[in-house]
């Protein structure tokens, strides 16, 4: 995906996420970065270098985000598992289509990744510094 | 062993034991670790504070697995965590051996999206287990000195729930 199209799906998914995204309070709290849910459907053969780094997923949430991933847009966002054997590992996509990730080694490969782990995917360049 | 050895041995324990507890940080550190985790927007470091076995009530809204809380909340509290400023005021702690809490009040501010403003206070209840050198989070509870907006907060946190599957 162009650099253009890119920026235009990960605007949309903050826009998306703006309109009621509540928290600890009574109010709605913007977003910080635009952020999407997923869980582990398959998983990818080894690259035959050192491990598993693709696999396939469905989009879990938010519940106010386009039902599937944007196919490109994801690319050099931060994923981490926040369950399964990989539990708070850190991966960069390197390319996602609107249902499989291929993934850089933060943490190392994915190897014990299951089906049905969760994940977040996260664009955190996109961060602001804190107020 | 002779008694000698058994003293040493002993002693060893006491000592290593020791030496790995100096290594982790104490109940009190890991909570603001957590805090810090969540502003900073590190969701792996916030993850690796919590024990696998977390259960988190927050509002009257229970995420019962650390995958719930992970997935759906703790996105939703580092967002609350970035807009505001949580001061600490108070904090007691207690517990024994590998089981410890950490009672916390703090004062919050900052502003909404819509600029308005937020000053309440919020009451924080966390249970840590030790594991190895670390103690990690096994139970977070939140709520507020107002009522009406801890109401609010459950409304808002029941309507973001995905809606039932059909049976």
């Amino acid at each position: 995906m162009k650099r253009g199209n890119a920026i235009a799906v990960a605007s949309m998914i903050m826009v998306a996420c703006s309109t009621t995204y509540a928290s600890h309070s009574d109010i709605a709290f913007s977003p910080a970065v635009p952020r999407l849910g997923g869980m582990v459907t398959e998983i990818g053969a080894p690259d035959g270098k050192d491990g598993v780094h693709r696999f396939r997923a469905r989009q879990v949430g938010p519940f106010y985000a386009p039902p599937q991933f944007p196919p490109g847009a994801l690319r050099g966002w931060r994923l981490t598992f926040v369950g399964g054997e990989r539990f708070a590992k850190t991966f960069e996509v390197t390319s996602n289509t609107d249902y499989e990730f291929v993934v850089k080694a933060l943490d190392g490969p994915l190897d014990g990744v299951a089906v049905n782990d969760m994940f977040l995917v996260e664009d955190i360049k996109a961060a602001e510094p804190i107020k | 062993m002779n008694f000698r050895g058994s003293t040493v041995a002993a002693f060893l324990l006491v000592v290593s034991s020791s030496l790995l507890a100096q290594d982790g940080r104490t109940p009190s550190e890991v909570v603001d670790a957590f805090h810090k985790a969540l502003r900073n927007l590190d969701s792996a470091g916030a993850l690796s504070l919590l024990d696998r076995g977390l259960v988190v009530y927050e509002f009257g809204i229970v995420d019962p697995k650390v995958e719930a809380y992970g997935l759906r909340h703790m996105p939703h509290d580092m967002d609350l965590a970035r807009a505001t400023s949580w001061k600490l005021e108070t904090r007691r702690t207690g517990g024994e051996g590998n089981d410890r809490w950490v009672l916390s009040t703090y004062r919050v501010t900052g502003k909404t999206v819509d600029s308005r403003p937020i000053d309440h206070t919020a009451l924080e209840t966390v249970v840590l287990r030790r594991s190895g050198a670390n103690f990690r989070i096994v139970h977070i509870h939140w709520s507020t000195s107002d009522t009406s907006f801890q109401a609010e907060i459950q409304r808002q946190r029941q309507s973001e729930d995905p809606p039932p599957a059909p049976r």
